[in-house]
């Protein structure tokens, strides 16, 4: 009685969007924190930007996919396994429906990934040199002064160029890049939720997307271009060119787009959810 | 013959103290002078070691690399060979400049410097370069 008490409490729980993403963002958080203050306690970095890189160079990169597809791709995943979605087709209409669904999933996996880079931006520039202030060691680089650093950082990682204006607008364009990539990945899952009939498979399209992709550009030796150097935070290379970065992620979500508004467009005749 | 013998006699001892202090000038020239390197990193952040050398002073060891294989940025770290410490990790390093890497191994101890790529580079690459395990 007791034991299907509370499996219809977790259940329930689960079922909700907004409870889901709060236990996946928590997941995520204190996975990344651990694998953050793991590596800066034996490492020497030339800045606290470094720091920061080293937070979002951690299991981010490879559960980004994973996550984000939980997020944006269950509750529709759920609506058409049920047949949910076409019952309520009588109430509804689907181009309405499937907008507020996609919408809503963009909103959240958004919203999750800028919620974790502030919470990366704390524990790199506040707690770190608090924490461990020996891992901030410019004179191991054999570099003097704040401005010889600061074109090193931009030299590997482009967007520490925005450090130029102040920390803050570093925090916001680094927020901006990674919920531009949730977004477009956010697409992909509901373009995959949408044309692939098992849930698993699906669910697992975003993944799939992003590791071929980045095993093709790392083999033809363009590492710039594979989401998983530049997709949660463009970092890592010497000389890092941010236009190869862009390029797939922006035809990536031109694509995603388009066939999501197709596929949005063409719901009122799609035998899946008649 | 007797003139060959005395003369082998007074040049050996000399001969063989020559190639005592040689040997040994040649030992602390290949730890606190540059080692070349052209070595292949393994992908998935997977280390390569660099050969042992004894520690003969009690600086950083340094690291300068010519080349790096598709732009990528390295991590080099210094082990104590006799207990297998590791000691502060540089992270980053790109080309052309020398880096200093933290060693705490004891003069007299063997020592070797560790490289790795970053933990999301999906292939191998390779460097070029030197260093001093000081």
């Amino acid at each position: 009685m007791l034991k299907s008490l509370s499996n219809t409490f977790v259940s329930k729980l689960l079922a909700k969007s907004s409870f889901r993403d709060l236990v996946i963002f928590f997941l995520l958080a204190v996975i990344g924190l651990w694998a953050g203050f793991s590596a800066t306690e034996d490492s020497a970095y030339r800045s606290p930007a470094q720091v920061f890189i080293q937070f979002l160079n951690g299991p981010d990169r490879l559960t980004f996919p994973i996550a984000v597809a939980l997020i944006a791709g269950t509750a529709l995943t759920w609506e058409l396994s049920d047949r949910f979605f076409i019952s309520t087709r009588s109430r509804e209409d689907a181009r309405k429906r499937l907008t507020k669904i996609l919408l809503s999933a963009l909103v959240r996996v958004f919203a999750v990934y800028v919620g974790l880079i502030v919470v990366y931006s704390i524990a790199a520039f506040i707690f770190v040199p608090l924490v461990h202030p020996d891992a901030i060691s410019p004179e191991t680089y054999g570099l003097t002064g704040k401005s010889i650093v600061y074109l090193e950082d931009v030299d590997g990682a482009p967007l520490t160029n925005f450090l130029f204006h102040n920390i803050v607008v570093f925090i916001v364009v680094s927020a901006l890049w990674i919920g531009f990539h949730a977004i477009t990945f956010a697409l992909v899952t509901f373009v995959a939720t949408m044309t692939i009939h098992k849930p698993v498979v699906a669910l697992a399209g975003p993944m799939i997307v992003y590791v071929v992709e980045s095993a093709i550009f790392q083999i033809a030796g363009l590492p710039a271009s594979s989401f998983l150097i530049s997709a949660i935070h463009p970092a890592g290379l010497q000389h890092y060119d941010l236009k190869s970065s862009v390029a797939p992620i922006l035809a990536l979500f031109i694509v995603a787009f388009a066939a999501s508004s197709i596929l949005i467009i063409r719901s009122r005749t799609n035998t899946r959810l008649s | 013959m007797f003139r060959i013998n005395k003369l082998t006699r007074a040049i050996a001892p000399l001969l063989i103290a020559s190639a005592v202090v040689g040997a040994g000038s040649v030992g602390a020239f290949a730890i606190t002078t540059s080692t070349t390197f052209n070595s292949i990193v393994p992908r998935f952040q997977q280390s390569h070691y660099w050969v042992y050398q004894n520690r003969t002073t009690q600086i950083a060891s340094q690291v300068n690399f010519s080349t790096i294989g598709a732009s990528y940025l390295m991590n080099v770290k210094s082990q104590n060979g006799a207990n297998d410490t590791q000691y502060t990790e540089t992270k980053g390093i790109g080309t052309g400049s020398n880096v200093n890497i933290a060693n705490g191994t004891p003069v007299g101890t063997a020592t070797r410097l560790i490289v790795t790529n970053n933990t999301w580079a999906l292939v191998d690459v390779v460097v070029t370069g030197s260093f001093k395990t000081n």
